[in-house]
């Protein structure tokens, strides 16, 4: 590949641009042409000239040889007439003009110096012209053409720069026209392949984090199971002791399960490995579904999960299966946040652009401060719930494969409240994608 | 990568006993892919600091970066092209061309540019902002929230790196702010955009991933050390 390092645009270099090239010769070609051009013009115009003369005079002597006594008039007519003379007067001169050795060839060279005079004149003067003009537009051209390089070449160096060495480019412009839309699209595209890296790069940490995660939740369950086998092998533990320490490790590992599959889920998810398949389905049968999942714990905890009056016959765009978890998510939180014997509603609308479902709690709400973060995987505010920080998380995630929103806010009038935004077309998603995984 | 990075910006409007300072000395960054919001009391400098990043107005002193452009080191010539292709407005009056309908509202910064529009993505867009049926109409014949949607469309046709909002719900009751919010917070998420949005209604920034607050022209609280990480 050519070295673009140096900036700078010298004449060799300027040559090896095939516009370049074309544009001289074509310049080149035109100037042979204007040459050859005016050489003839000044030789006919000359010669022209030589014959009109050479006529005129002619037709002046073959009369005055008729006519001698208006020698005067005749004379002055011939040189103010302005039509052609008479063929026949010209035919006379001529042969009095050859007696007397005024032949045209004859008259070049002794009769009539100023004729050539005005050949040399006439084809000197219209080279220097014609020369200035053409040198003038070249260089203006050349001006033109050379700026223009000059820019295209800078973009070159930048990309190159941009390209080995994954920064911004350096080199940016923002003009009218079509080197201005190809410097933008020349930027859009370094900034995808940044992003792209960067995207490489987050997933990397992403993997690494998952797996610490995965690790660091299962280590402590791990370690209680391993105790509690220890002592079953002992044979220590009497009987009811021993049924006690099977339960838990049952439990335990139950959690585990959960844990890992709830994990590995999210991982999934955040990794774009699943794709959501999005069918019209009715949102109410969804929601009613996700109620029901959730309402052994509900029953346990004496709250009541309400679905308000709204449009049961709505149909939008879902994944019954991967929203109905996103929802039970939801619920459950909200159960587990709430009251003995309080309610948690639910209830979605229909706008134009999304279908809102909201779910309120009549819990005590967190602090502000905390809304950023419990989306977050394992952050946990509260004593509350039983849950080890992955249930909301997951609901993001689902959620945001839907192309919709989940957000919190606190209820002025207490508890919590949860939007969860579905748009009735999902927003385009940029084609070529470049980041897709 | 910081998207937006303001270092020491100051705004002085008149000169002598009369001068007014309306921004002063503020400095922050915001890295891609952000919902900021910006909040303060009228008079706090808050529209000032949205026209300065968007580059409608000279600061008296201080830069702003936009992806790594100092955007004062343009010519105005070029920092009008810079807007158009880099920066996406949305105004609390909406601020749409009254003879063009909605489609040629949306499409129109690629068409300033003579850009073909990329009409699969710009339809779906439509089909997004629920204005499909509506896409010949003019701005006139629309309600205020079809209106502002249309000004968000307009936004993203570029999809352009950061969008500037001007109270952007201003104008419009509670659903239809809403309904803009999540939009726009859609867009961040979807797109990979930066979005500022200044407002004085807490719902929306509550929504934020980021609050900067402005008192008298200064920059009093960030909470960006709590902010989400993107």
């Amino acid at each position: 590949m050519e070295r673009i390092a140096d900036p700078k645009l010298e004449v060799a270099r300027l040559w090896r641009n095939p516009s370049i090239r074309r544009l001289s010769l074509s310049i080149a070609i035109l100037a042979i042409a204007v040459v050859i051009f005016i050489a003839l013009y000044s030789y006919f115009s000359a010669d022209k000239l030589k014959q009109d003369w050479l006529d005129k005079e002619a037709a002046m002597l073959g009369s005055l040889a008729q006519d001698h006594p208006e020698l005067a008039t005749d004379w002055l007519k011939q040189l103010s007439q302005a039509d052609e003379p008479s063929p026949e007067a010209i035919a006379e001169g001529r042969r009095i003009m050859e007696r007397y050795g005024m032949t045209p060839s004859a008259m070049e060279t002794s009769w009539l110096p100023v004729l050539g005079n005005y050949r040399f004149r006439t084809f000197w003067i219209l080279i220097g012209a014609a020369t200035t003009f053409i040198a003038l537009l070249t260089w203006l051209l050349f001006r033109v053409i050379r700026r223009q390089l000059g820019e295209i070449r800078s973009l070159a160096v930048a990309m190159e720069d941009t390209v080995k060495h994954n920064r911004p480019m350096a080199y940016r412009m923002y003009d009218e026209g079509e080197l201005g839309l190809l410097a933008n699209s020349a930027q859009e595209l370094t900034i995808r392949l940044r992003e792209t890296i960067e995207q490489l790069h987050r997933d990397k940490a992403f993997l690494k984090d998952t797996v610490a995660d995965i690790s660091h939740q299962l280590k402590t369950p791990l370690a209680s199971l391993m105790i509690y086998i220890d002592l079953l092998q002992a044979g220590q533990a009497d009987a009811e002791h021993a049924a006690e320490f099977l339960r838990t490790c049952k439990r335990e590992l139950d959690r585990m399960e959960w844990l890992t599959l709830t994990l590995l889920k999210l991982a999934r998810l955040e990794a774009d490995a699943l794709q959501m398949s999005l069918r019209d389905t009715n949102l109410a049968e969804t929601i009613q579904h996700a109620v029901h999942l959730i309402s052994p714990l509900a029953v346990s905890k004496k709250v009541t999960l309400r679905i308000e009056d709204s449009d049961r016959g709505l149909i939008v765009p879902h994944d019954s299966h991967w929203l109905a978890e996103a929802l039970a998510n939801l619920f459950k939180n909200a159960v587990e946040h709430s009251p003995i014997g309080g309610t948690v509603s639910i209830s979605w609308e229909n706008t134009p652009v999304f279908v809102r479902v909201q779910v309120k709690d009549q819990g005590n709400g967190i602090d502000p401060r905390h809304l950023p973060h419990i989306f977050k995987k394992f952050y946990r505010n509260s004593s509350e719930g039983s849950g080890v920080g992955l249930g909301l998380p997951l609901a993001k995630s689902i959620v945001e494969k839907h192309g919709g929103v989940l957000s919190a806010a606190v209820n002025p009038i207490g508890g919590m409240m949860f939007h969860l935004s579905l748009p009735q077309h999902p927003f385009p998603v940029p084609s070529g994608e470049l980041t897709e995984l | 990568m910081n998207v937006i990075s303001v270092d020491g910006l100051s705004k002085s409007y008149g000169t002598g006993t009369t001068q007014v300072k309306a921004l002063h000395d503020v400095s922050f960054s915001i890295p891609q892919g952000q919902f900021v919001a910006v909040v303060g009391a009228s008079g706090s400098g808050k529209s000032t600091l949205l026209h300065l990043l968007g580059g409608l107005d000279k600061p008296s002193g201080g830069y702003v970066h936009i992806d790594g452009d100092n955007l004062y080191g343009l010519k105005e010539k070029e920092r009008a092209v810079f807007r158009r292709r880099k920066i996406g407005f949305i105004f609390q009056s909406y601020n749409l061309i009254p003879v063009l309908n909605v489609e040629e509202n949306i499409q129109l910064p690629l068409l300033l540019d003579h850009r073909q529009p990329d009409k699969a993505y710009i339809n779906d867009l439509i089909h997004t902002l629920g204005l499909h049926e509506r896409r010949k109409h003019l701005p006139s014949e629309l309600s205020g929230g079809q209106q502002q949607r249309v000004a968000i469309g307009r936004a993203l046709a570029y999809r352009p790196a950061i969008v500037l909002a001007d109270e952007p719900t201003g104008n419009l009751d509670s659903a239809n702010g809403r309904e803009v919010i999540d939009l726009l917070k859609l867009a961040v998420h979807q797109y990979h955009q930066t979005v500022v949005v200044i407002t004085h209604d807490m719902n929306v920034a509550a929504e934020a991933d980021r609050v900067l607050n402005l008192q008298d022209g200064k920059l009093i609280s960030d909470t960006s050390s709590q902010g989400r990480l993107v």
